[in-house]
């Protein structure tokens, strides 16, 4: 869609549109059959009752889209299934006149199933006398090992190990808008609009599928309703594509809440068995790190979150020798994907547990513990990444006055019933990753004089809310000394282009402003010898300190890091195991920081989120796989009466390879709420809470050492 | 039987059609009259997307149908005076009450509803009060502020 | 989501066909003819929109005599077209209800509530809905069409279930208001502070005597701990002739986790909703203490 200035406030009138509100009215309708099983071989479809149904126009299955497969690195997952691999696992699409055709069309499938043994844990999965895909019979379906340092060397002068296991839950993203297609038919090119993170790549992925059909296609965004790392390939969108090629009438799908839950994506659960050793003096030496990660049925972003999550929070602090190796296991749940903050949301709920755990039991004060500890400027972590400008210290610092503070003016004191604790944890994060994909850390902006005199700027990114549009309107009208009133921007349109990687890993504003400067000089120099109506410039912008790292992940993967230490005071209820968090604190080193407000709105965000994945969120899963809270009444996102005051600081650093000293601020946020979380309530109760979430009845448990937590 | 419902719909009369007697207010809402700042987040009520103020009264559209309608009024954001539309957008902006902006039909609505001294016993707090509304962006602080400037 | 069907029914509300009775004749009639009764249709729209079932409703918005909403002698009579918000802007009834007033303002948002009914909170019969323990308390008794009046608790049978006979209907529930040296409160427990389900809850009435301080009488009926919500009447009673104490308190609350027959689900383990009930007796007990100091 086309934004300009005046675009946040058009979202804050409500007068944006997103995919819903751009329906069609003779729109055909789409709808999914799923599986109610969680492993079944679909033995026969019988499609006659359906299409016998007035008003059902077509029915796909499978064999409709023999040898498609969606996904970036395994390819390993099914428009339509011939096997169910989990309870809404998608069988079979009807489309139809009108809402209620379509759901009769739905009704009246037949599906013949052969029931097959199903795995909801992994320890099932690994156990299981089947395997879930047929290529990957132990349905370990990615392995990942990393060592660094001479590991028995460094090991013959620890003197304390900390060790303990911990796992995460699955929770799905719940963004507030339900995924939703609508493609339209014009002459040989089909439109997809629908909200995504990354269109280009979706794009790169289905224009020869399309191609195949004799089509064209062209992705189109309008705004979005949240993605949080889920909206990305997606059967849906295939289906429509389809059922809009043969019918060559617009076709529409919106999902339901419930469904969009039942087989939307997750981040994925994950299983750490770690320890890490230290000299008596609190000097951090070795790591070692066992992943299980629950992938689900499909690998998505899968191997990419297992991989980061296995070693890349190794870099915070500096360790001699690090020992890593992941697991991607498949089971019968809903398929994961990545979700803000990567793998590194899990694995920082492990290691800064365990780094707390340390320097309980060292005696040392857990911010002093860490400050002896973390990388600094100018230093080359473990892993190779080559850190710039970094602020962690200062973020440990400014957390340690704020909760100093707070407690002296702490009114209410622990009782025994309520007890009050406070925690810190700590986290580092990249920005971009040039070995996940040649375009990772390469951004294009695209300038367009256009025949009215204004200027149009396009991109293949999209606006999530960060303030892309702000960053790109901002820099444009800076370098070419333009009114902002005379920009438009143009995101996430493959028609207009240019290829953009997508919102991954808090890349985007960092990339584009680069790439938008890119642009200004390229604009600036043809202005000078052309006239102004034929200039047309793409800038690029790729990061030459960066490499593509080696098998075992090491290597510089990104242009600058991004550090933050966050600190809490939560109250437990030790009665009932109830924990409430009374206050937060978040201290944030991403870069100088160009936009206060919508920077801290990603704070404020995130904790948001962190706090509903540390203490209510979560998929409950019976044993058959059916999910028994699809909604957000019982899969408890924060709610405004939960909200909690959180104080945002960021560190005063300047990253020479960012854009005007900046660095980023997207998914940071999250990454270190849980582990904080429960360093706190460790803090208050004495007891570890090594399982989210960290809900009542858990730490209840927890605390009268029930082994059934 | 009742054959012509008149539906108030932001100050406009309405009659709804038959087939629409049995349906849901949000869909006839966006289907029939584009009034799209209704949003579908859950269809359960749970998350206040849809919210309306069913004479003056905020409700979920999800949840109730067409034909039960008849004579009330129905208020959408479409349909709230342009001054509090401004200033709820302009406190969005200046406090960062939104990222995504799905939710925000709804806070505006209850924006609106608290602005006329919208209350259950006339002595809650706005965060009881506006806990049926979602934001998975998680701008609640911001939003307090936005409510808290407006009112 | 039965394991036999062919798919998972996707999520979508059937076009319904809807009637708008004026008598309750008239209504009574399209129950017959498998229509159900419609009033909030908070719980009733999403039946039909995640099962597909009831396709027929029958609205009860035009029929006058069920929106009977008033007060004789201290009973109070609900109609059944009374929505909670409604009964929680009533000062009087607040004054008179305050167990009630607790439990509906925790029930959904302030929307659900505008918009959910006392009667269809009833008539869903959830072990853990919130009004139905504060409903007990106040000695609540249900009218049907066929106009003979059931005490609540002989009415809720079991999770969804009532004693409702096929083709009857419910017209009003009525409750006992506080009298002099009375107060009532309600408690529950629940993960989020906000649109939440009770994991358990309780509901606590005292009467004191004129010192004030001794306990004349006792109702406790405790919530999400049994197939309906439940009169804990040892526990009630353990209060009676003596006033409140540490003692006597723990006691109730010991025998109120006693008599309370959970299950577990995902949202809780029976034992620890067991341990609920016995911190939430303390707490509504507590609540009840400053209540009282507010008393006139």
């Amino acid at each position: 869609m086309t934004l300009n200035t005046a675009d946040f406030r058009q979202r804050a009138l409500t007068n944006a549109r997103y995919t819903a509100d751009l329906i069609p009215q003779n729109a055909i309708v789409a709808g999914v059959a799923r599986s109610p099983h969680p492993h079944a071989r679909i033995k026969n479809i019988n499609t006659a009752g359906a299409l016998a149904i007035p008003g059902v126009l077509a029915v796909l299955t499978a064999e409709d889209f023999e040898g498609i497969r969606l996904g970036h690195n395994d390819s390993d997952e099914p428009v339509l299934t011939t096997v169910a691999r989990y309870v809404g696992d998608e069988i079979a699409a009807v489309a139809a006149r009108d809402q209620q055709s379509l759901l009769r069309g739905i009704e009246a499938l037949q599906i013949e199933y052969e029931i097959l043994p199903h795995a909801i844990t992994i320890d099932d999965a690994l156990d299981l006398p089947t395997s879930i895909h047929d290529s990957c019979t132990d349905n370990i379906t990615d392995r990942f090992q990393a060592a660094r340092g001479d590991w028995y060397e460094i090991e013959s002068q620890v003197d304390i190990w900390v060790d303990n296991t911990f796992e995460t839950a699955a929770v799905p993203h719940a963004y507030l808008e339900p995924r939703a297609a609508v493609v339209h038919v014009k002459d040989d090119c089909l439109e997809l609009v629908c909200g995504s993170h990354a269109p280009s790549m979706m794009a790169d992925h289905y224009r020869p599928i399309v191609a195949s059909w004799g089509s064209q296609l062209e992705i189109h965004t309008p705004a979005m309703g949240g993605s949080f790392g889920a909206k990305w390939q997606h059967s849906t969108h295939l289906i429509c594509l389809l059922f809009a090629h043969r019918l060559q009438q617009d076709v529409a799908i919106v999902l339901s809440r419930r469904d969009d839950m039942i087989a939307g994506r997750t981040r994925a659960a994950m299983r750490f068995k770690m320890r890490i050793g230290a000299t008596a003096t609190g000097k951090l030496l070795a790591k070692e790190t066992m992943l299980w990660s629950d992938n689900g049925a499909y690998s998505l972003h899968g191997p990419a979150v297992m991989r980061a999550a296995t070693f890349r929070a190794d870099s915070l602090y500096r360790f001699a020798a690090t020992r890593s190796e992941g697991q991607l296991i498949y089971t019968n749940n809903i398929p994961s994907e990545c979700f803000r903050g990567l793998g590194i949301t899990q694995s920082t709920f492990a290691q800064e547990q365990l780094i707390d755990e340390l320097a309980k039991r060292l005696n040392i004060d857990p911010i002093k513990l860490r400050k002896m500890n973390t990388v600094c400027e100018g230093e080359t972590t473990i892993h190779g990444w080559q850190v710039g400008s970094c602020g962690i210290v200062d973020c440990l610092d400014s957390i340690s006055n704020r909760i100093n503070q707070y407690r002296r003016n702490q009114t209410s004191a622990t009782n025994n019933r309520y007890r009050i604790g406070y925690g810190v944890a700590a986290f580092i994060h990249c920005i971009g990753n040039r070995g996940y994909d040649q375009h990772f850390d390469r951004a294009y902006v695209k300038l367009t004089a256009m025949p009215d005199g204004r200027i149009r700027i396009s991109s293949g990114e999209v606006e999530l809310g960060c303030g892309t549009v702000e960053v790109l309107i901002k820099t444009v009208s800076h370098e070419l000394a333009i009114d902002p009133q005379q920009l438009d921007v143009v995101l996430g349109d493959t028609a207009i282009g240019p290829h953009g990687m997508g919102s991954f890993a808090s890349r985007t504003s960092f990339f584009v402003a680069f790439a938008a400067e890119d642009a200004c000089r390229r604009f600036n120099q043809m202005a000078q010898h052309e006239l102004l109506q034929n200039i047309e410039v793409t800038g690029i912008y790729q990061p030459d300190n960066v490499v593509v790292p080696d098998e075992s992940g090491y290597g510089n993967i990104s242009a600058a890091y991004t550090f933050g230490t966050h600190g809490c005071c939560v109250r437990v209820d030790s009665y009932t195991g109830k924990v409430s968090v009374e206050q937060y604190w978040a201290a944030h080193d991403a870069g100088k920081i160009v936009d206060i407000n919508a920077a801290e709105g990603q704070v404020i965000g995130g904790v948001m989120q962190g706090l509903g994945y540390a203490l209510t969120e979560c998929t409950a899963v019976d044993d058959n796989g059916q999910l028994l809270n699809p909604g957000y009444l019982d899969n408890r996102v924060p709610t405004f009466a939960d909200a909690v005051p959180v104080d945002v600081i960021f560190a005063d650093t300047f990253e020479n390879s960012g854009p005007a000293g900046a660095k980023t601020i997207a998914e940071q946020p999250i990454i270190p709420v849980a582990a904080c979380v429960a360093n706190a309530v460790h803090d208050a109760i004495g007891v570890r809470l090594n399982r989210l979430p960290i809900n009542p009845e858990r730490v209840w448990r927890t605390l009268n050492h029930d082994t059934n937590s | 039987m009742n054959t012509r419902l008149i539906l108030h719909i932001n100050g406009n009369e309405h009659s709804l059609p038959d087939a629409w007697h049995g349906r849901r207010l949000l869909d006839y809402l966006r289907h029939e009259l584009s009034l799209m700042s209704v949003k579908e987040g859950c269809g359960e009520g749970d998350c206040g997307a849809c919210t309306v103020l069913v004479d003056g009264e905020p409700m979920c559209s999800c949840l109730l149908l067409g034909g039960v309608l008849a004579n009330r009024s129905i208020v959408t954001v479409e349909g709230l005076s342009d001054d509090h539309r401004q200033r709820f957008a302009q406190l969005c902006e200046q406090h960062g009450g939104l990222q995504c902006g799905f939710c925000t039909s709804g806070f505006t609505m209850m924006s609106a509803w608290l602005a006329e001294g919208g209350s259950e016993t006339g002595q809650n707090s706005s965060d009881k009060l506006l806990a049926g509304n979602i934001c998975r962006c998680g701008v609640y602080q911001q939003l307090k502020k936005v409510i808290a400037d407006l009112l | 989501m039965g394991s036999s069907a062919s798919t998972i029914r996707p999520t979508q509300l059937p076009d319904l066909e809807l009637f708008w009775p004026t008598h309750i004749d008239e209504l009574i009639e399209h129950i017959k003819g498998g229509a159900k009764l419609l009033a909030g249709g908070t719980d009733l729209l999403l039946q039909a929109r995640n099962q597909g079932q009831p396709q027929k409703l029958a609205w009860i918005g035009n029929i006058e005599s069920m929106h009977n909403f008033a007060e004789q002698d201290e009973q109070w009579q609900v109609g059944a077209g009374i929505s909670l918000g409604k009964l929680i802007s009533n000062a009087a009834f607040r004054r008179a209800a305050p167990a009630i007033v607790d439990a509906a303002q925790l029930v959904g948002s302030v929307q659900i509530r505008n918009q959910a009914t006392l009667l269809g909170n009833i008539c869903s019969a959830s072990p853990a809905g919130d009004t139905l323990p504060a409903l007990l308390v106040h000695e609540a008794e249900v009218e049907t069409a066929k106009s003979h009046s059931l005490l609540l608790d002989d009415f809720l049978i079991a999770p969804g279930q009532t004693a409702l006979a096929p083709g009857d209907i419910l017209l009003s529930v009525s409750l006992r208001g506080l009298r002099a040296n009375e107060i009532s409160c309600y408690y529950r427990h629940t993960e989020r502070k906000a649109l939440d389900l009770a994991v358990a809850s309780v509901a606590i009435r005292l009467s004191f005597e004129d010192d004030g301080c001794t306990i004349a009488a006792a109702r406790i009926a405790l919530g999400a701990v049994g197939p309906t919500a439940m009169l804990a009447k040892q526990a009630a009673e353990s209060l009676v002739g003596q006033p409140l104490t540490k003692k006597s308190i723990a006691n109730c609350a010991t025998i109120a986790a006693e008599i309370c027959n959970p299950i577990s689900d995902f949202r809780a383990s029976a034992d620890y909703r067991r341990l609920l009930i016995r911190v939430l007796v303390g707490d509504v007990i507590n609540q009840i203490e400053k209540r009282v100091q507010l008393l006139p």
